[in-house]
């Protein structure tokens, strides 16, 4: 919050100067907006906390908001480039207010309105689940240039990587569990389950807001773990644009070229605000004896936009649009059958989205607002012989995903609104990896209730109801709240459900991998594929009776989240929550059969209940001038129950493989499940005077041991032998901001060279890197 | 035979260890515990090829004889010289579909030297809708690793063999690669068998 507060750079030294005047009469509030120049700032967003009253500054500055019921108030300003003031107002039955002045710099609170934990905008302080914002500001100090690495800097998110993708991990839960959103709506293309992280550069993002815990609530399938939402720059005030090129390098090959440009325009009604990036890497390559590149080469662009249109201060439209392309190409080698080919690989893939938002406030109660999301992923990757250009393997991918949707909110008293919701989503995934082409539908409606008690309790309480065309109906409940117990205590305590249900791929999934040898099948394809594979004597032996096999289940958790924070002052803050998940019925692969080439075949089975729980907390201070400190850590169980029942039976043993003796195992052996951190850490400090336009940061990451795989033989972690030693991971940066309109940033990531390339290909090592970024603005 | 086999008498040196630490206790106590040395051996038995993927796979099971503490010919596949036999992770016993004997097998979950007793029930034989030892990761004897690919035999499975001649035996698998590596990953050499075990030859289920 204070980060977004000192760090805002382009708006640092400009002076609000607030007049609010209130008419007794008609019960009518009204002032102007300045700046410390005393220029009328136009078009800046006003409402009344806590109701719907809302209303925009004209081009003399000028607002007012008619027929307000008598009462204290707290008027906020919101500027869409900065961050909100606020105002303490009365409105007096047949009184005039005094004129009060508001000098930025005077201000002691600064609002924080997310939207992501109830689809409502509510003040950060006041939302009842664990929630954590990372402002654009300091994505921007951070030298940071895509989603993952932005990320893997925050308390309880983990960045895992599998062979395809880059993904999160939060609360214990693999990359799939989190819903990633881009101004509210679900990101697709999950081709193996993970969203790929790197598909999002970071320089247009105003701020990201994430909630953990289940959200299921509000938005459905796969918001298990929590929600990671991605919210872009909206269009400010007059003219601006900024230009930025960066070059990074490192050892191993590492290149990377990123060209990122913005430009936004905002007059009266109107605005857009536009956004362009070119990211090219070189790739790099941590194990140079292979023939392969550790990350092939790779090119992608990025085109966003975002128009607004206000039709009177009550509606207003904004449309937002992306388009994402990337391509990369490499050479591979592998040996099947005694034959040792060489491959050229070559891929491609795009997204795009079109959302537009048309919102409407019938009256100072109610708040209507419709949306249409649609957006497409698609993705090819052609593999060709080196010796002769004749084509080994080519396959696709293309999903698309529109869903109409409306949404009411209602407020009854200012202690008391409802939000209410109903929508459709049409999905459709067609791929050489699939049989053939198949649809979904998905009807769905939420409710939600908010309302506080002696203004200390607020309650919210929600539900939503999923009717799916394959998995039939669901009813996802959240209860939450949220005590203020004095100034400086709150507390937070909720508890909800959240569900996954099988995606595409667990159900109609029919691959073979040309290079491995295996087969993944899904739980709806796998009788038919089995018997196919069996009548070309395909098959070596079955494994298990295949025509037994059940429709697999969604997956589903219980989740209870507790927690408080604590504000002894101003500029210190302390939370902690503790977390429990109890995960049911989690789909996950099992071999079926053994195909003559040796290699499995897999299919999709409800097999698990796994439980996550632990505990984190962040402490953030600034107790000096111009610098801000932060640290996080999370401490985490993840482990599946049923290994724990047959461990205290008795049932589970470790063979040492030296001497192979046999030893029984105890609970305590037990390392829970793979690729968890027990322990994840991180501190950072900024540094920025705005004066001299100094800037700098200093940032440690730490992830302490994870299991990667069974070595001994049970299937489980338990043997010191299968943990990836524990990391840091230290990143620099310093800028520097010159005659207005120039910043130069210069930094090094990873400075110690940290890498593993058996175990983490996704850390290159140590880069070095230094940008320029040249803007103009114009009021 | 292109296999090698070793033999120790693992529990007869703990016994004599046991047997000199009685008799250094025999000047203070005059009440000689005589030191039954009665245990049976350990065979410990490496790399039976089990039908493996490096060109010497015959197609066929390998059978073995654990009385004899050999692999017998092929053959005499359809005779009761053979108790169990290997091919691919597949395991059978010398009865029902798999061959003449009256060979059966259960699976006891527990520590190799801690099973001092056979069973007296509870023992399967190999019919047609299943064998005495299941097929399936973690169904049987071995757990298949699915992001390796790699098979190991579950620690702590003992096999309890009624032979076929009805001698009882206890077996633990220890390898399913050649020359037993310490971590053996999809490119060791799959296929060969290795093993521990102990064969009561006077028909009681003294296991010990």
């Amino acid at each position: 919050m204070y980060n977004q507060y000192l760090n805002r750079g382009w708006i640092i030294g400009l002076c609000w100067l607030i007049t609010a005047v209130c008419f007794g009469q008609n019960n009518r509030l009204q002032g102007r907006i300045f700046t410390e120049d005393s220029i009328p700032l136009s078009n800046i967003s006003l409402k009344l906390k806590g109701t719907s009253y809302q209303t925009i500054s004209d081009s003399n500055g000028s607002f007012s908001f008619p027929n307000i019921p008598p009462g204290k108030y707290k008027l906020i300003a919101a500027d869409p480039s900065s961050e909100s003031l606020v105002l303490p107002v009365e409105v007096k039955e047949g009184q005039n207010s005094p004129i009060i002045f508001l000098v930025k710099q005077a201000v002691k609170e600064t609002e924080e309105v997310v939207i992501t934990a109830t689809r409502t905008e509510k003040d950060v302080a006041d939302v009842p689940t664990p929630i954590k914002v990372i402002p654009g500001t300091q994505i921007r100090q951070m030298g940071s240039l895509r989603l993952n690495e932005v990320l893997q800097e925050q308390t309880g998110l983990a960045v895992v990587s599998d062979a395809h993708d880059t993904g999160i991990q939060m609360q214990g839960f693999n990359p799939d569990y989190t819903m990633i959103l881009l101004n509210g709506e679900p990101v697709i293309g999950r081709t193996a389950g993970t969203l790929d992280l790197t598909r999002f550069a970071v320089g247009n993002i105003k701020k990201i807001e994430i909630v953990k815990g289940p959200s299921s609530s509000l938005y459905g399938s796969e918001a298990l773990a929590g929600i990671i939402n991605i919210i872009t720059e909206k269009p400010k005030e007059g003219f601006s644009t900024q230009l930025k090129q960066r070059y990074s390098t490192g050892n191993r090959g590492y290149n990377v070229f990123d060209l990122t440009g913005d430009v936004s325009y905002r007059y009266k009604k109107a605005g857009i605000y536009f956004f362009a990036n070119r990211y090219q890497s070189m790739g790099y390559d941590l194990q140079p004896e292979t023939p392969e590149k550790t990350v092939p080469p790779f090119n992608n662009y990025t085109l966003q936009t975002r128009i607004n249109y206000d039709f009177s201060s009550k509606t207003n439209l904004v449309v937002n649009a992306r388009y994402f392309s990337e391509t990369s190409n490499g050479n591979t080698s592998f040996s099947e059958d005694n034959i040792t080919y060489k491959i050229y690989q070559k891929g491609s893939q795009y997204d795009w989205n079109l959302n537009p938002v048309f919102t409407h406030r019938c009256s100072p109660r109610l708040k209507q607002t419709i949306r249409y999301y649609a957006t497409q992923y698609y993705t090819n990757s052609e593999m060709t012989n080196l010796a002769d250009g004749s084509l080994y393997d080519k396959s696709f991918f293309n999903q698309t995903f529109n869903r109409p949707e409306t949404q009411v909110d209602y407020l009854w008293t200012e202690n008391q609104q409802t939000t209410a919701g109903t929508g459709v989503n049409f999905e459709s995934v067609n791929s050489t990896r699939y049989t053939e082409g198949k649809k979904f539908y998905n009807i769905y409606g939420y409710l939600q209730h908010d309302f506080t008690l002696f203004k200390r309790l607020s309650i919210i309480a929600g539900a939503r109801l999923d009717d799916h065309s394959v998995y039939g109906k669901r009813i996802s409940p959240k209860l939450s709240s949220l005590l203020k117990v004095n100034k400086w205590l709150s507390l937070k305590a909720s508890a909800g459900e959240g569900f996954k249900a099988p995606d595409f791929r667990q159900l109609y999934l029919n691959f073979s991998n040309p290079v491995a040898g295996y087969s993944v099948f899904g739980s709806e394809e796998v009788k038919q594929q089995v018997a196919l594979l069996q009548q070309k004597g395909q098959i070596s032996q079955i494994l298990m009776d295949i025509n037994s096999l059940q429709s697999i289940r969604a997956e589903y958790s219980t989740a209870y989240n507790l927690g408080f924070v604590v504000t002894p002052h101003k500029r210190i803050q302390w939370s902690v929550n503790f977390f429990y998940n109890d995960i049911k019925d989690l789909i996950e692969t099992g071999a079926v059969a053994i195909k003559s080439n040796g290699q499995s075949v897999y299919t999709y089975f409800n097999q698990s209940n796994v439980f996550t729980r632990g505990l984190e907390t962040d402490l953030s201070l600034k107790l000096l001038k111009n610098f801000s400190f932060s640290a996080g850590y999370q401490y985490l169980e993840a482990k599946n129950k049923k290994v724990l029942d047959d461990i205290e039976a008795g049932k589970y043993f470790a063979r040492n493989p030296v001497t192979l003796e046999t030893t029984k195992l105890t609970k305590a052996d037990y390392g829970g499940l793979f690729n968890r951190s027990k322990h994840m850490a991180n501190a950072r400090l900024f540094y920025m005077n705005p004066k001299t336009g100094w800037g700098g940061n200093i940032r440690c990451i730490y992830r302490g041991r994870y299991g990667f795989g069974d070595l001994n033989g049970n299937n489980i972690l338990d043997d010191g032998s299968e943990y990836v030693k524990g990391y840091f991971l230290w990143n620099l940066s310093l800028s520097k901001k010159i005659y207005k309109r120039f910043t130069v940033q210069g930094g090094i990531d990873n400075l110690f060279d940290y890498t593993n390339p058996v175990y983490i290909t996704s850390i290159p090592g140590r880069i070095y890197y230094l940008s320029l970024q040249i803007e103009f603005a114009k009021k | 035979m292109n296999h090698t086999f070793f033999s120790f008498i693992k529990k007869n040196s703990y016994s004599a260890l046991i047997l000199l630490l009685v008799v250094s206790c025999d000047d203070k106590k005059n009440d000689p515990k005589p030191a039954v040395d009665n245990a049976l051996i350990v065979q410990v038995v490496k790399n039976i090829p089990a039908n493996p993927t490096d060109g010497t796979g015959t197609g066929h099971y390998t059978f073995y004889s654990l009385k004899n503490n050999t692999v017998v010919q092929t053959t005499d596949s359809a005779s009761t010289q053979w108790d169990i036999a290997f091919n691919s992770t597949t395991i059978i016993v010398n009865s029902g579909i798999s061959g003449p004997g009256d060979a059966a097998v259960q699976i006891y979950t527990g520590i190799f030297s801690d099973l001092s007793e056979a069973p007296v029930d509870g023992y399967k034989q190999d019919n047609s809708s299943s064998l005495a030892i299941p097929t399936g990761s973690g169904n049987g004897w071995y757990n298949y690793n699915s992001d390796t690919h790699v098979i190991s035999a579950i620690p702590g499975r003992v096999l309890v063999i009624k032979t076929a001649q009805g001698k009882y035996a206890k077996m633990e698998l220890i390898s399913y690669y050649k020359d037993v590596p310490t971590n053996p990953t999809s490119v060791d050499i799959a296929r060969y068998y290795s093993f521990r075990y102990s064969y009561q030859d006077d028909g009681s289920r003294n296991l010990k």
